[in-house]
């Protein structure tokens, strides 16, 4: 069975370039690995010198490994075309909500995330699926998306304007809602509520398939191994409190807790009292040790979990094999430590 | 605490405390002196007052600002005391920020002051939320009456600024300095009730939420919405917004636009099209583009001011730097004699780090940077040091 390793911190702390370092390593010790990311700076395509797309490519040069970037719009439309009958799909698709919804739905664009890592993990072609999570909500968001989707799609803000039912396409709307819409239609210049109402109502026909698909995909979220990345710096060591108060609600704990930009911790109180300009130079660079330590400490006491260390480095590696490097040099970041082998 | 014991309710004016350590490297001064006396963090000077750690040389300067921040002097020792009340009313100068790239009179800190909307934008990780929270502090400093916006996740704003949880009602760490976070669902009602003026608002609501859960352009104009209301308020001179990253910020940006063509001629479309005119309106709002100088950042950041130049959608105040390494005026040679260990190391890791830095510099063209702050632990402190060094000329 395909492996799943789920990539989560906060914004800024080197996500990507670790699920990338994590999947190059996998390939490199010989198993078929897809790396999924759906950052929309595109930074993975950066890092691993391609163009990618919604469809996984091969990471020229470098064998087993694949890649792809979540196109949300296009996980959406495939999802509504498996979900709902040829007419209906069509109508949602061509509506001018649908986008709005795929795209910028807080939600949308994380369970695309979720379904294309289900629908690659469930292909058995390869042997792991490392996903790179969006920066907001560090990771939560996808976690999240299938039970805000469930919610989105079963229509509970659109069973207050059309009774419990599934109406047909001229709603009967209820007692309540229908001097909301008359006054609605004033304040707003025309009907857009009901559009909105037409629109939920399609998406509606898709919840018996679209329910039942998530389910699997929070099944798959159970299984996955989740790494967590984080620095010293107070935004990622609040993400990651939070992100261990709320995962159990979604998977496992994490497998691996990775402190990245990591100064030696002997360099805190290392320097002579030459008083020259190297030990001024070691005295700033030690006080920055000395945080990182505090915090490394604090994770540790907290989660009972000893984070494993990624130096700082001047410029992060930019080709599959420092990638592949990186991690190789970061002990229990294998699919065997991670509990994937 | 015994005797003297410096309480924060002591003085109607607060101080904070700075001590002038022998200078070793003038940028660099105040993180090292933080580190040296631990400003700010409760633990630390804990241990001045009991003599532990290092004594402060003479020559105490003071910096009038906020009583939250004096938390961490608030044991201090009578010798310290004594200075203090000598030293009263000494205003330290903020130190020179590096070069702007752009060349003089591109921005100064009045310039960008002066309209009624900032708002703060950058890539994830670049430090938005204590960069805005800087800007807002230096422009109390400044005499300004400000309110601060946290227009998503409101933590980071709460924990720079000190203010505790955050939520739709504004609270007052300091004189001159409030803080909000936007909760949508009370902007959204204030949307409702004050701009649309619509009558039978529980009923509306519940019908609003349906349309924004599904337009997301909705929400987006809301909150947008929000920022200009309190921008046009009499209480405020200026309003500082703690934006989402730059990966989110353009959606919201161009949202009243884009419900400004989706629905017909209406309030909402009237509401639409005055916060487009206000967001263009250069004299009224401008965003502040924050990058660290690597790769990535700097991109988005140049992605992002092209996209907003493009469109004309909202002026570019400032483009700033932060976390920059200042130059080690160390050359190779003299590195290349100095023996393994952490000297070297850290030297080396300085100089390579700095060297990246400068090309991505070279490319961001940052109106002004701020400095890695080495060592510093609470977000509160990070703020306020970041907020010495506006000094845009």
């Amino acid at each position: 069975m395909t492996g799943v390793v789920l990539v989560v911190g906060s914004g800024g702390v080197g996500k990507t370039t670790l699920s990338a370092a994590i999947a190059a390593d996998i390939a490199r010790n010989g198993r078929r690995v897809l790396v999924l990311t759906v950052d929309p700076a595109r930074s993975l395509a950066r890092a691993l010198g391609i163009h990618l797309g919604n469809t996984p490519s091969a990471v020229p040069g470098f064998p087993r490994l694949d890649a792809a970037m979540i196109d949300a719009s296009e996980s959406w439309e495939g999802l509504v075309r498996t979900h709902a009958d040829p007419a209906t799909a069509q109508r949602l698709v061509a509506n001018r909500f649908f986008r709005a919804v795929a795209d910028r739905f807080p939600s949308g664009q994380a369970y695309a995330a979720a379904e294309e890592m289900t629908r690659h993990a469930d292909s058995d072609q390869w042997d792991a699926v490392v996903v790179d999570t969006p920066p907001s909500g560090g990771g939560i968001d996808v976690l999240a998306s299938p039970r805000r989707i469930r919610g989105l799609v079963g229509g509970r803000a659109l069973r207050w304007l059309t009774g419990p039912a599934i109406p047909g396409r001229r709603a009967l709307y209820t007692v309540t809602a229908r001097p909301a819409l008359r006054l609605a239609d004033t304040v707003l210049g025309g009907p857009l509520l009901e559009d909105v109402a037409e629109f939920l109502m399609d998406l509606r026909v898709t919840y018996d398939g679209i329910s039942k698909r998530s389910r699997h995909v929070e099944s798959r979220f159970k299984t996955a191994a989740t790494v967590l990345v984080t620095t010293a710096d107070p935004g990622p060591m609040r993400e990651t409190a939070r992100f261990f108060s709320e995962l159990p609600e979604w998977a496992s704990r994490p497998r691996a807790v990775v402190f990245n930009r990591a100064l030696p911790a002997e360099w805190w109180r290392a320097g002579g009292n030459g008083g020259d300009l190297l030990d001024a130079n070691l005295e700033r660079w030690g006080a920055e040790a000395h945080r990182q330590t505090e915090a490394r400490a604090e994770l540790a006491a907290r989660y009972g979990m000893i984070p494993l260390v990624v130096p700082w480095m001047a410029e992060a590696p930019t080709t599959p094999a420092g990638l592949a490097d990186l991690a190789g040099a970061t002990e229990r970041l294998d699919l065997k430590s991670l509990g994937l082998d | 605490m015994a005797g003297r014991a410096w309480r924060v309710g002591r003085l109607a004016y607060s101080y904070r405390l700075e001590a002038s350590l022998p200078q070793r490297d003038p940028q660099y001064q105040r993180p090292v002196l933080d580190h040296h006396l631990g400003v700010g963090d409760e633990r630390v000077v804990h241990e001045v007052q009991l003599g532990r750690r290092h004594e402060p040389s003479p020559g105490i300067a003071f910096e009038r600002w906020d009583p939250s921040f004096l938390h961490g002097c608030g044991t201090l020792t009578e010798p310290l005391l004594k200075r203090c009340d000598i030293e009263l009313g000494h205003v330290s100068s903020a130190p020179a920020g590096t070069q702007g790239r752009r060349g003089g009179g591109v921005a100064t800190l009045e310039g960008v002051l002066d309209r009624r909307l900032l708002i703060v934008t950058g890539k994830g990780g670049t430090g938005r939320s204590a960069l805005a929270a800087s800007l807002a502090i230096r422009a109390a400093r400044e005499g300004r009456r400000v309110l601060a916006v946290a227009m998503a996740d409101p933590h980071g704003l709460a924990g720079h600024l000190r203010t505790g949880g955050l939520g739709a009602l504004p609270v007052e760490p300091h004189p001159g300095l409030s803080v909000v976070a936007i909760e949508p669902a009370a902007a959204l009602d204030e949307y409702l009730r004050l701009r649309l003026k619509v009558p039978r608002l529980g009923v509306m609501t519940r019908a609003f939420r349906v349309l924004a859960d599904t337009v997301p352009g909705i929400r987006d104009t809301v909150v947008i919405g929000k920022l200009l209301w309190e921008a046009t308020r009499p209480e405020w001179d200026l309003v500082v917004a703690d934006a989402p990253p730059t990966g989110q910020i353009m959606s919201f940006l161009r949202a009243p636009s884009t419900i400004e063509g989706l629905v017909p001629a209406s309030r909402v479309q009237d509401q639409a099209a005055w916060m487009r005119r206000m967001l263009s309106d250069s004299e009224v709002a401008a965003v502040v583009v924050a990058a660290t100088p690597e790769d990535l950042p700097v991109t988005e950041a140049l992605e992002t001011i092209a996209a907003l130049t493009e469109e004309r959608l909202v002026a570019v105040a400032a483009v700033v730097a932060n976390r920059v390494l200042p130059d080690l005026l160390l050359d190779r040679a003299r590195l290349d004699r100095e023996p393994p260990g952490p000297r070297h190391d850290a030297a080396l890791l300085h100089l390579e780090v700095a060297t990246r830095q400068r090309d991505r510099l070279g490319e961001l063209g940052a109106d002004q940077s701020f400095p890695l702050l080495f060592g510093i632990r609470t977000p509160g402190e990070v703020a306020s040091r970041l907020a010495d060094y506006w000094s845009l000329s």
